[in-house]
């Protein structure tokens, strides 16, 4: 086209021609009202490119059915060549009466040109049909008369149902006197507030009859779904959009040609036209109802229909970390795809994992069909665990009401098993915190205490070790002052038991001058006793001959001095069992020995001081 | 005299009318929180502290309406607070191991020698509050026994004794050194929960240096070293790296 313009366009400025002409037309002027008719504005010009700017007429008290089309044409006669551009309408009236199509405009090498304006008569009925129509107008007139041949129709088998019940919509086409070649879905509905499902019609959409107010029509179905609302209240179903291609038969004008007047109404020699063609259903309203929600029961999750519910254990004698299979089958009609999986509440020691569904369903005449969900779990720890009911709920449209279904309570006996869990035992014990929750909180008032810093930072905590330490040596020096006191005391003693023994045996020679025998031996016999047991610091009652030996010699006195003093002991011993046995002579030779004694010893104890 | 009387006198009566609306708090948190109300809660714990009291218990509430309200690194920081006063108390244990299930990061201890391990023990067996005073009461007996082994004349007792009071010393010297260990550590050791959601720790002080890892809220990490704005943590599975001082808080 660009080619041919251009070819033009050097032929039309060698030629130089500068004649235009610029015309409007109808077919006729006389128009009946609901007819159309054609308003069409030719440019025929030397150098067609240099036409700009079509202005069309005011329009406005006219229905445009079709246009502006646009056609270009050209033709060369003798080497002088002439182009046309044409813009046609296809207009029909509004009102009936007289009517003027105002004057159209175009720019041609800076010059406006302006058609002269047309008058049209617009009558009120034109049953007659002109007798010059062309071709085109036919087709028109057929577009007009197609809506009452073809015809899209949305039906739906219910209009009141309840939330989640299915309806089905079906999309059906009527035609009737035309032959469909071809069609196309171009709008689909949209569906707002429903959940579809569509049904399988196969690939070739099979025809049926149907009579339609008295006409009978060709019936096919383009499409069935089915519907679950998933909301109450009025819901719409959108319509649906088809282009067809019909094949129409264009009736040719009536002449007095002989093969026309024996074949005029046959139509086998009417000629056929492909013309394109939009249907659209009409919107259909669904009334949805709520469902009676405060009857529900807690496991209910929305599913409507009617179902069964079958359950199966694949073992309930499993060993620790054995996989365990529950299944469960919920069959039956309604929406399968929108049944929410059933929780199972396992003890916290099993371990779940995320179900696997496998649905299995069937389009015929309402959506069913089966839902079967593998839980899969696995026992960590032996012992008998119990896997409560799985409940499943659905709302039954035909009891209108809600019913529970219950699986069996199974019970699995988790033996050891030999198998050691490989994923980690902080793994473990994470899963097992995650089933508890915090501790409570405490309540005790006595919780409110003011912050204190630690001791051990002040001055005070060490004061304290100070003090247990001053404590320690004040009890050392306390017992180092009592054990001095402790030894004065012996020492006095001794030093004082010269003078006992003294007194003691002037007290014995004034009993043996008085003849008082037996208390003389005892004095006596106490005054070397007493003396020993002060000088060898122990006590009376614990002394005897042996061990005052053995202290003399431990303290290194000579041995004649130790066997004088065991002699003088025991005299003593024996003057005290028989105290009449001796002379006067012989006790005071005892006396005298005795004295001796302790003279003796008393002069070695202050020699070794 | 009676000016210092009247002193005291003044501020025992002021801390008891402290204590009083402390513990009126204390019951308020106690209710809102049984009652789900545990923003209410919060703002009465965090109250009681910034009247300046504080103890394990307290801190172990203030955790636990942190928890509720979702806020795991506030539940952290309290719970590991509160251990500080009560060592080795199970409900606090078990309620930070939770809230620690809640948050990110799962760190992995680094493993040591036992021995190190058994220390540790040691010296987590009292909290410092307690182990300062069961040092002192250890020291008591110690040189009570030594005091003893003084005063008796007895040869044979004394010997015992002897015995006795070096294996007290012994047992008084070693739990000294784990008091003075915990102490030091406590003085010295800075740990912190991060709150910001996530924070890339840099290979050095420095806004241009390699991101090393990211740790995310709630974490804990040691503070092992400080420059300028930066600070070098630790986090309990070994990693190192320097972060910006912002965004954490210390425990």
């Amino acid at each position: 086209m660009k080619k041919i313009t251009f070819i033009l366009f050097v032929l039309v400025s060698f030629l130089k021609a500068q004649n235009i002409s610029f015309e409007a037309s109808v077919d006729r002027t006389t128009v009946g009202l609901g007819e159309s008719f054609e308003l069409k504005f030719t440019i025929k010009a030397s150098n067609i490119n240099a036409v700009r700017g079509f202005k069309p007429p005011n329009l406005s008290n006219l229905f445009i059915l079709s246009g502006p089309n646009q056609s270009t044409s050209m033709q060369i006669i003798n080497g002088a060549m002439s182009a046309s551009i044409s813009y046609s309408y296809i207009l029909q009236a509004k009102n009936p009466g007289s009517l003027t199509i105002g004057p159209a405009s175009i720019f041609y090498e800076n010059k406006e040109y302006f058609t002269k304006p047309i008058t049209l008569n617009i009558v009120r009925s034109s049953t007659q049909p002109k007798q010059n129509q062309t071709q085109q107008n036919n087709t028109q007139v057929i577009t007009k008369d197609l809506s009452q041949n073809i015809f899209l129709r949305a039906f739906v088998d219910k209009q009141k149902v309840y939330k989640g019940e299915q309806v089905n919509v079906t999309f059906k086409l009527y035609i009737s006197g035309v032959g469909v070649s071809n069609y196309t879905v171009s709008k689909t509905p949209s569906l707002k507030g429903f959940w579809s499902e569509e049904y399988n019609l196969g690939q070739q959409v099979t025809l049926g009859t149907e009579n339609v107010n008295g006409k009978m029509y060709k019936v096919g179905t383009i499409r069935k779904l089915a519907l679950f609302p998933t909301q109450a209240g009025t819901l719409e179903i959108d319509p649906m959009e088809i282009d067809l291609i019909l094949q129409v038969q264009v009736k040719r004008k009536r002449s007095n040609d002989f093969f026309d007047q024996i074949f005029g109404d046959d139509p086998f020699f009417n000629p056929y036209t492909n013309i394109q063609y939009k249907v659209k259903s009409i919107p259909v309203k669904v009334n949805v109802t709520e469902l009676p929600l405060s009857e529900a029961p807690e496991s209910f999750k929305g599913t409507v229909g009617k179902f069964n519910l079958e359950s199966s254990i694949s073992n309930t004698k499993p060993k620790t970390n054995e996989p365990v299979t529950l299944k469960l089958k919920i069959s039956g009609e309604g929406n399968i795809k929108l049944i929410e999986t059933p929780e199972v509440k396992l003890p916290a020691d099993i371990e779940k994992y995320e179900p696997k569904i496998t649905d299995n369903i069937n389009k015929n005449q309402a959506i069913s069909g089966s839902r079967t969900i593998e839980y899969l779990f696995i026992p960590r720890y032996p012992g008998e665990k119990v896997i409560p009911p799985i409940e499943f709920s659905y709302f039954d449209l035909s009891k209108k009401s809600f019913v529970t279904l219950k699986t069996p309570e199974y019970k699995l006996y988790v033996e050891q098993g030999s198998q050691t869990y490989s994923s980690g035992a902080t793994n473990r014990e994470d899963i097992k915190l995650i089933n508890q929750d915090i501790n409570f909180i405490r309540l005790d008032e006595k919780a409110v205490k003011l912050k204190s810093d630690y001791l051990y930072k002040s001055l005070y905590y060490y004061l304290l070790y100070f003090i247990v330490i001053c404590l320690f040596f004040v009890v050392i020096a306390y017992r180092k002052k009592l054990d001095k006191d402790l030894s004065d005391v012996v020492g006095l003693k001794m030093r004082r038991a010269n003078k006992i023994a003294i007194k003691r045996l002037a007290k014995a020679k004034k009993l043996m001058d008085s003849s008082r025998f037996e208390e003389f031996y005892k004095e006596i016999s106490l005054a070397l006793w007493g003396y020993l047991s002060d000088k060898l610091k122990i006590k009376t009652s614990e002394l005897s001959i042996d061990k005052v030996v053995n202290l003399l010699y431990s303290q290194n006195f000579d041995e004649e001095i130790v066997n004088t003093t065991k002699k003088s002991l025991e005299l003593c011993e024996f003057a005290r069992f028989a105290p009449n046995s001796e002379t006067q002579v012989e006790k005071l030779k005892v006396y005298e020995e005795i004295k001796n004694t302790i003279i003796l010893i008393e002069n070695n104890f202050k020699k070794e001081l | 005299m009676n000016r210092i009387i009247i002193f005291l006198l003044m501020i025992f009566l002021a801390t008891s009318l402290f204590s009083q609306s402390a513990v009126d708090l204390f019951k308020k948190g106690n209710e809102a929180y049984k009652k789900g109300d545990y923003k209410t809660a919060i703002e009465s714990y965090e109250k009681i502290i910034s009247l300046g009291y504080e103890s394990g218990d307290i801190l172990f509430n203030l955790g636990n309406a942190y928890y509720r309200t979702g806020q795991f690194a506030n539940a952290i920081l309290n719970y590991e607070r509160a251990k500080k006063y009560d060592t080795n108390d199970k409900e606090i244990e078990h309620n930070l191991a939770i809230a620690n299930l809640r948050i990110k990061d799962r760190l992995e201890k680094v493993p040591r020698l036992f021995i190190f391990e058994w220390w540790e023990n040691i010296k987590n067996i009292f909290s410092l509050h307690i182990y300062q005073y069961f040092i002192f009461i250890l020291f008591t007996i110690f040189v009570i026994s030594f005091a003893l082994f003084f005063w008796v004349k007895d040869v044979i007792l004394k010997k015992r004794i002897l015995f006795v009071s070096i294996f007290l010393g012994l047992v008084f010297a070693f739990f000294a050194i784990a008091f003075i260990s915990k102490a030091v550590e406590h003085d010295n050791d800075k740990y912190a929960i991060l709150f910001e959601q996530s924070l890339k720790v840099k290979s050095a002080p420095d806004q241009n240096a390699l991101d090393l890892f990211e740790i995310h809220y709630g974490i804990k990490f040691k503070i092992v070293d400080e420059l300028e704005d930066w600070c070098k943590i630790l986090l309990i599975d070994g990693k190192t790296g320097w972060i910006k001082k912002n965004g954490f808080e210390i425990i």
